[in-house]
């Protein structure tokens, strides 16, 4: 049989649609290859099965990321956010992030619609059972009915449904996530061909009924409608809704502590490593005994529902506990119920066996990307999932990779941390982790990234175009402010005293045709000038050992020197360049110039 | 990050003083990389050609000249060698200057001021390997040296300090990650509530700096400790001090005679005391007196008693009377009255009966915590005695020392004040409000000066220290 014109086979099967899955085969699809998208369930394309929200710190760097991409996140959110925040504009302008609450079903929608609508893509509801490999290559999926899927390539993206259980109280059973199927028989698949699998866990609030919270004594927390959108191609975003804020206290304590012979964290039934970001609330009253409250947001999940999201209460405690718990805390009272919080547990592929391409390296054609690699949160699984498609697609064409560095972008540090250090709990991105974050900014992802989304052939038109705009504008504002009373102002923004609110005061009506947001831009890249030059410099240094290859066959044990330490770290992550070798945690300077030395045999 | 630092480092120029610690005839300062050139420029002075016409491997008299104070300050001989014909491979030059300590030390500092910077343990050999100039053989011996280029050289400078400066330093860095942590969390998760963490992190900031600051002291005491274990010989007029001190040295260094006040000013000799240097001070006679010359240097015994760490306290075995200036000795000796010696002199003057008389008045009247020693500077009894007393002062000197945490090199020191410069300034900026990012590229630039000293901190162990310190999670 030819598989080429069937209609079993694609270019490209991407299994999962989720924020990963979306992203990747959107990307596949959009570069113009035949893509098939396999979902256990079309109703959830793109469903928010934790917080309602999209952005936060160093995760709304990587939407506007993968928006300069020419990914569809950010579109989404700015479409259908019902309120939309700044965070740390008090903090640090580098640090600034964005953040904005979704409409959870007007989100699934407006993203089912985005697929509906794209070309070369098709979409089908089917569960994959296993992988077709021939000759160590991927080409198809087994799907449960028995048909077989085939294609050149195939991207997993199956989150956190490989082996799913879902834990409340001592009670548990499998799925993907409440509601939907788990996959079983995939991750045998996976270890058949020979990928190694670790099990992590995350966890879940209950949601509560918002007809019966008391929201009249709680502090409210509204939008900010000057916020600037995610995405390059929209101008404006809308506020319809306010959050509010309410706090844990000694009652809840009691009770929660009361019942932890009840937690299947704290009697053992759950083996899998959470995230220490994002602990149970069972887990920050054990482990911060001194702490009198923990804050809680509760967020309204969508403007055609009245369930709320108690951000901050993620539990696996019994029912009833959770329920008791809760009505100690002021305005909910009376709360109830609607759906309880959970933990999950899952099987995620370690990543180190992935390359930067994120091909796994012992399967050639199988993509990964997303919570099966072990990360967590909607943006780290869409930043995966476009880098993905698009180097699904780079593979197929026979080019090279799109591969960004720690340099260029979150998505590169995201993808290089994961392939070089794996991760032991759900990986969460962090400002933080970018060595080089005051270059990482939110306000010029666009500037890092929309060239390489054009060059690749994904970033549309409408959103290069503006994006040339911006750039124009914003090299003319520099230009005048260099030159204007012999660069008086360039050289007064450089100073911390000077912002450019005081820019504005002084010289208002001659820079009165540029946007509040090329000022701002203009303003943050003088100020930080010298500080990024100082950065730029040790990139470029850096650089110089990017491409000093490391002998593939190389035996760490016999060189002498190195640490034992080192030696397992190096064993373990097979760097491949002194540079790669430099970032794996635990090899010191030292090691890496005995690396360099046993290189120059 | 300290990776990147470490590799950064093999483009830029190093120095370090190549010849063995100590005076010798002339000292020899190495360079290699791209800026010796300019370097030299700065601060050489050859006799006969202009320097841009100084060739490859000829020897250059002329003068080192200082360009902050633009004078010149030694003169020396010097040697450009071009690269790849070098031993690193590198541009290098070596400047021959005269050998004392301070004067090639002061020229090291030009050097450094002249954009160099302090080689590491074996950097030189390090550089030519990695460009070809020596086989993996000769590099191996190298290897070794670069493992121990932290805190391991420091031990063995060192050798019995057990590791007391690297948990020290440990210390501090955890007191820094700690402040880089809470930084991290308040950009990470503005959403939170962190009780108290700016008044938290003002003070560890405070403890680090201090730490840092008491290390940084500590290398002067080094330093000092380095001259040698300074004695002082201290008492009164014509006690015999000068004549102890020629009998001690086997030289006739200070004039004897009977005239009490014969000793102005202080002298000082050097000799070993079995294996130990020791400087060792004749001091003017302590009196009160009008004489203004005399006065002076009994002003100066005084300030030599106090800098002093041991002092061999002179008695004339005729004047055992109660003694006014030796209680102001005391009183001015008061934190190290374990290190005086009393020492009996001229015993040859008396028989056996008045000095067995006069074993017990000075037992009597003075409260000496050490046994005093009885001596003849004339005959030279007792000497052995004496040295044998102040050998095993030197020992528990030295012994005290022990517990002492110092650092031992310039390269240490010049990291831990590039380290607390750093932090001072991540906490001025903190308290002024500035942005948190830009304080965080202070803290960790601050921690790579003392991952130099003592191995790296990565980013996951300031998340560690934030998860487990603060609160987090929504
Ligand atoms: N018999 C005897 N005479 C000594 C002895 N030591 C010193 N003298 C004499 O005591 C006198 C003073 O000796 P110096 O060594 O000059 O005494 P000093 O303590 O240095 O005196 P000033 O410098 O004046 O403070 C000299 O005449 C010495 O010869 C000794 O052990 N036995
Ligand atoms: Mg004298």
């Amino acid at each position: 049989m030819d598989k080429k014109y069937g209609d079993n086979f694609f270019d490209v099967v991407v299994v999962g649609s989720g924020h990963a899955g979306i992203e990747a085969c959107l990307a596949s699809s959009r570069m113009g290859l035949k893509t098939a998208a396999v979902t256990v369930n079309l109703d959830n394309i793109g469903q928010m099965s934790c917080n309602p929200a999209i952005g936060g710190l160093a995760k709304g760097h990587l939407v506007r990321e993968i928006d300069a991409l020419g990914g569809e996140m950010g579109r989404a959110i700015d479409k259908t956010g019902i309120q939309f925040r700044t965070l740390n504009t008090k903090k640090g302008p580098a640090v600034r992030s964005s953040r904005a609450q979704a409409d959870m079903f007007r989100y699934k929608t407006y993203m089912k619609n985005v697929l509906e609508n794209a070309q070369n893509l098709t979409l089908i509801q089917s569960m994959a059972d296993a992988l077709i490999v021939e000759n160590g290559k991927a080409c198809g999926v087994i799907l449960w009915t028995g048909e077989k899927l085939y294609s050149n390539v195939v991207i997993l993206t199956t989150g956190t449904f490989l082996r799913g259980l879902i834990h409340i109280g001592l009670f548990n059973y499998n799925a993907g996530r409440a509601g939907d199927f788990a996959s079983n028989n995939l991750s045998l698949s996976l270890l058949e061909n020979g990928l190694e699998l670790g099990r992590l866990k995350t966890g879940t609030t209950p949601r509560l009924d918002g007809r019966t919270i008391d929201f009249s004594e709680l502090e409210e927390q509204k939008g900010e409608d000057d916020f600037i959108p995610f995405s390059i191609s929209n101008e404006k975003i809308y506020n319809s809704i306010s959050c509010y804020i309410t706090y844990t206290n000694k009652n809840t304590h009691g009770v929660i502590l009361k019942d932890l012979d009840k937690s299947p964290l704290y009697c053992g039934v759950i083996k899998g490593t959470g995230p220490r970001y994002c602990p149970s609330i069972e887990d920050k009253v054990v482990r911060f005994k001194d702490k009198e409250r923990h804050q809680i947001f509760l967020e309204r999940e969508s403007l055609g529902s009245i369930e709320y999201y108690p951000n901050g209460l993620s539990t696996s405690l019994p029912l009833n506990t959770q329920l008791n718990f809760l009505r100690t805390i002021k305005g909910l009272e009376n709360v109830k119920i609607m759906r309880p919080g959970y933990a999950i547990e899952y099987d995620y592929v370690l990543p180190v066996q992935l390359n930067r391409s994120l091909e796994a390296k012992k399967i050639d054609n199988l993509f990964l990307a997303g919570q099966i690699n072990g990360t967590s949160g909607y943006e780290e699984a869409a930043a995966q999932g476009i880098m993905a498609g698009i180097n699904a697609v780079m593979k197929i064409k026979d080019k090279k990779p799109l591969i960004l560095g720690r340099d260029e972008a979150y998505i590169g540090v995201l993808i290089d941390d994961l392939i070089t250090l794996g991760t032991a709990e759900p990986y969460r991105m962090f400002t933080s982790r970018a060595e080089y974050r005051l270059l990482l900014r939110e306000d010029n992802a666009d500037f890092r990234l929309c060239e390489y989304g054009k060059n690749i052939g994904l970033l549309d038109e409408e959103r290069y175009s503006t994006y040339k705009e911006r750039l124009f504008r914003f090299n003319e504002l520099i230009a005048f402010l260099k030159n204007y009373e012999n660069g008086k102002y360039y050289l007064l923004l450089k100073r911390p005293d000077f912002s450019t609110e005081n820019l504005i005061e002084e010289v208002g009506n001659k820079i009165d045709k540029f946007t509040r947001d090329t000022i701002n831009r203009a303003g943050l890249f003088i100020k930080y000038e010298g500080y990024i030059s100082r950065q730029k410099d040790e990139i470029e240094r850096l650089k110089k050992f990017e491409d000093v290859a490391i002998d593939d066959c190389a035996d760490f044990n016999s060189i002498p020197g190195l640490s034992i330490e080192a030696v397992e770290k190096l064993n373990k992550n097979k760097p491949r360049t002194i540079a790669e070798a430099s970032k794996i945690s635990g090899i010191t300077p030292a090691a890496i110039g005995i690396l360099l030395m046993r290189r120059r045999k | 990050m300290s990776a990147m630092s470490s590799l950064s480092r093999e483009i830029d120029t190093i120095c370090a003083v190549s010849s063995p610690s100590g005076e010798g005839a002339i000292s020899i300062i190495r360079a290699s990389g791209k800026d010796c050139l300019n370097i030299l420029n700065k601060i050489f002075r050859p006799y006969e050609k202009n320097l841009s016409k100084i060739k490859s491997r000829y020897f250059y008299a002329g003068q080192i000249f200082d360009f902050q104070t633009a004078s010149n300050i030694d003169e020396a001989a010097c040697v450009f060698i071009k690269g790849p014909n070098s031993y690193t491979g590198e541009d290098m030059f070596e400047i021959y200057p005269h050998g004392g300590i301070f004067n090639t030390k002061y020229i090291l500092e030009i050097i450094l001021k002249s954009g160099a910077r302090l080689a590491l343990n074996g950097e030189f050999t390090k550089r030519a390997y990695l460009n070809n100039k020596i086989n993996l053989l000769e590099a191996e011996a190298v290897l070794e040296i670069i493992k121990a280029n932290s805190l391991k050289t420091l031990v063995i400078a060192n050798n019995e300090l057990g590791g007391l400066l690297e948990k020290k330093i440990k210390e501090i860095k955890e007191s820094y990650i700690y402040i880089l942590a809470s930084v991290e969390a308040l950009i990470d998760f503005p959403d939170e509530v962190f009780e108290n963490i700016d008044s938290d992190l003002l003070n560890k900031a405070g403890e680090a700096e201090q730490a840092l600051t008491y290390l940084i002291d500590s290398y002067k005491n080094y330093e000092l400790n380095k001259a040698g274990f300074s004695v002082v010989i201290a008492g009164a007029p014509n006690a015999g001090k000068s004549n102890i001190l020629n009998r001690i040295t086997g030289k006739d260094r200070a004039i004897v005679s009977d005239v009490p006040g014969t000793t102005r000013d202080y002298i000082e000799e050097n000799l070993f005391l079995f294996n130990k240097p020791v400087k060792i001070i004749d001091t003017a006679g302590l009196r009160e007196t009008m004489e203004l010359l005399e006065s002076k240097g009994v002003e100066r015994s005084y300030g030599q008693i106090k800098n002093s760490d041991a002092v061999l306290y002179i008695l004339d075995i005729n004047d055992l009377n109660e003694d006014k200036i030796l209680k102001e000795t005391f009183d001015m000796f008061e934190d190290k009255k374990d290190n005086l010696i009393p020492i009996v002199n001229k015993t040859d003057t008396v028989n056996k009966k008045d000095l067995d008389a006069a074993e017990e008045k000075v037992l009597q009247l003075f409260e000496f915590k050490n046994k005093p020693v009885f001596i003849s500077a004339k005959t030279g009894s007792g000497f052995e005695t004496m040295k044998k007393e102040l050998y095993d002062v030197i020992l528990r000197v030295e012994g005290g020392v022990k517990n002492d945490v110092g650092i031992t090199t310039l390269r240490q020191k010049n990291l831990i004040v590039k380290s607390l410069e750093l932090l001072s300034s991540a906490k001025d900026k903190f308290i002024a409000g500035r942005p948190l990012e830009i304080i965080s590229l202070d803290l960790r630039e601050g921690i790579n000066a003392l991952d130099e000293i003592v191995g790296e901190v990565t980013s996951e162990d300031v998340l560690d220290v934030l998860f487990k310190e603060f609160c987090i999670g929504k």
